[in-house]
C-alpha cells in the first residue's frame, strides 16, 4: 500500500487508483450493505405478520362496514379499470351483493375505497382505506362519512355517475372538486364491475 | 464533552431547523396536527440518534471516498426498520405520517450531522448530538403543528377549540406552512439578536 503511494501522491494526492485500495473500499461498502441487510431481512421476520394482519382486519372492517355478510369470497375473473378486487358477500349461505375495491386519483394521489354494491344494483355503502388529499379540503369528501353515505342508493339505471350535471348526479363538496371526482369514478367503476356480470 | 452546550446548540444556536434551515421539506409538510408532528419528531430523533452512534462507530472503518454511500446504506436501514416497525406497533402513526417516513432518508439533517459531527466524534458525544439536534427538530416541529393546527382547523391535538367555520384553512395548506415557518425564523433571528445586543 505504501509503495505506489509515494509514486502516486505526488501527481494526484485526491484519489488512488491503487488495486488493494478500490478492493478495500469496495469490501468495505459491501459489509455495511450486507449487515444491513441482514438486520433488515430480522426486521421484517418479526414484523410482517403484524403489518399483515392489521392490513386484513382494516379491510374486512370496511366491508363489513360497507356492505355487512358473514363472509366474502375473492371473485376470480376480469375486472375494469379501476376496480383492484370484487368480493361477493355471503350471508346465510346467499349472495347479499358484491363489495369491489377500487383506486382511482384523487387530487393529490390514489383514493383507495370498498364499495358495496347490492344485488338490486345499488349502492349499500362507501368506504374509503387509504387516501393522500388535502387536509382540511379534500379530507371532507373522503374523511367524512356523511358525504360518502350520500352515494348509498345510487346505481347506474339512468347512466353513470355525473359530478355536478345530468340526471344520475353527484354534487361535489365545494374546494374539493377533484377529490369529489376520485371518489365519484371508483364508485362508478365499482358498478361497472357488478353491472358486467349480470 | 459538554452537553449543556450541545442541547442549547441543538435547541437555539444550531437548531437544524430555523437556524441551520435542514429538513425543510418535512417540516413544512407534516405538521397539520400535533400528533403528526410528535410522530415525525420522535421518529427522526430516534433515526437521527442511531444512526450517528453507528456511524461515529464506524467512522474509522469507513474510507472517505466512499463515505456518503456508507451513510446513507446505514440511515435508510435504520429508516426502514422504524418505518416497518411503527407500521406493526403503531398502524395509526404510520399511516398519518405516510410518505414521510421513507423520506427521513433524504432528511438533510441526519446526512448533515453524519458528515459533520459524527463522522468526526467519539460515538457518547455523537448520541447526545442526536438527541439534542432531533429535540430541536422536534420542538420546531411540535410549535409549528401547534400553530397551524389551531389556527388552520380550530383544534387542539383533535379537540375542538372554536368552530371549524372560523379556522383560516389556508394554514393547514403549504403556504400556510411556508408562512409559519418564516414567522418562527424571524421571531429566533429576533431573540438571538436582542440576547447578543444585550450582553
Amino acid at each position: 500500500m505504501s509503495k505506489p503511494k509515494e509514486t502516486a501522491s505526488a501527481k494526484q494526492p485526491a484519489f488512488s487508483l491503487d488495486p488493494q485500495y478500490i478492493l478495500r473500499i469496495t469490501g468495505v461498502l459491501l459489509a455495511i450493505c450486507l449487515v444491513t441487510a441482514l438486520l433488515l431481512g430480522i426486521v421484517n421476520q418479526i414484523t410482517a405478520p403484524r403489518i399483515d394482519a392489521i392490513q386484513k382486519a382494516k379491510k374486512e372492517a370496511a366491508m363489513s362496514l360497507v356492505l355487512p355478510a358473514d363472509e366474502y369470497v375473492l371473485w376470480e375473473g376480469n375486472l375494469p379499470a379501476h376496480v383492484t378486487a370484487l368480493y361477493l358477500a355471503n350471508s346465510g349461505g346467499e349472495g347479499i351483493g358484491w363489495v369491489a375495491e377500487t383506486a382511482t386519483s384523487g387530487s393529490q394521489g390514489t383514493i383507495e375505497m370498498m364499495v358495496g354494491v347490492g344485488t338490486d344494483g345499488k349502492v349499500t355503502g362507501v368506504s374509503v382505506v387509504k387516501h393522500s388529499e388535502t387536509p382540511n379540503i379534500g379530507t371532507k369528501v373522503v374523511a367524512d362519512q356523511s358525504v360518502l353515505d350520500r352515494f348509498t342508493g345510487m346505481s347506474h339505471e339512468n347512466g353513470e355517475i355525473t359530478v355536478n350535471s345530468g340526471s344520475n348526479r353527484f354534487d361535489a363538496v365545494s374546494g374539493a372538486t377533484f377529490s369529489s371526482r376520485g371518489v365519484v369514478e371508483g364508485v362508478n367503476a365499482a358498478l361497472a364491475a357488478v353491472g358486467q356480470l349480470s | 464533552m459538554n452537553i449543556g452546550k450541545q442541547l442549547k446548540e441543538g435547541l437555539v444556536t444550531q437548531n437544524p431547523v430555523l437556524v441551520q434551515l435542514l429538513g425543510m421539506c418535512s417540516t413544512l409538510a407534516i405538521t397539520t396536527t400535533i400528533s403528526n408532528g410528535i410522530g415525525m419528531g420522535v421518529s427522526v430523533t430516534i433515526i437521527l440518534t442511531l444512526s450517528n452512534i453507528f456511524i461515529s462507530l464506524l467512522r474509522k472503518f469507513i474510507p472517505e471516498q466512499v463515505r456518503i454511500a456508507c451513510y446513507i446504506v446505514v440511515i435508510a436501514g435504520f429508516v426502514t426498520m422504524v418505518d416497518l416497525l411503527l407500521q406493526a406497533f403503531f398502524p395509526d402513526i404510520a399511516e398519518s405520517l405516510g410518505v414521510f417516513i421513507p423520506l427521513i432518508v433524504v432528511n438533510c439533517i441526519i446526512l448533515a450531522r453524519a458528515e459533520s459531527f459524527a463522522s468526526k466524534s467519539k460515538p457518547l458525544p455523537a448520541a447526545i448530538d442526536g438527541i439534542c439536534q432531533g429535540l430541536g427538530y422536534t420542538m420546531v416541529l411540535l410549535v409549528m403543528s401547534a400553530i397551524r393546527e389551531l389556527l388552520g382547523a380550530g383544534t387542539f391535538n383533535g379537540a375542538r377549540v372554536f368552530p371549524a367555520e372560523y379556522a383560516a384553512n389556508m394554514l393547514a395548506l403549504p403556504v400556510g406552512g411556508f408562512l409559519t415557518l418564516g414567522c418562527l425564523i424571524a421571531l429566533m433571528q429576533y431573540i438571538q439578536r436582542k440576547v447578543k445586543g444585550g450582553k
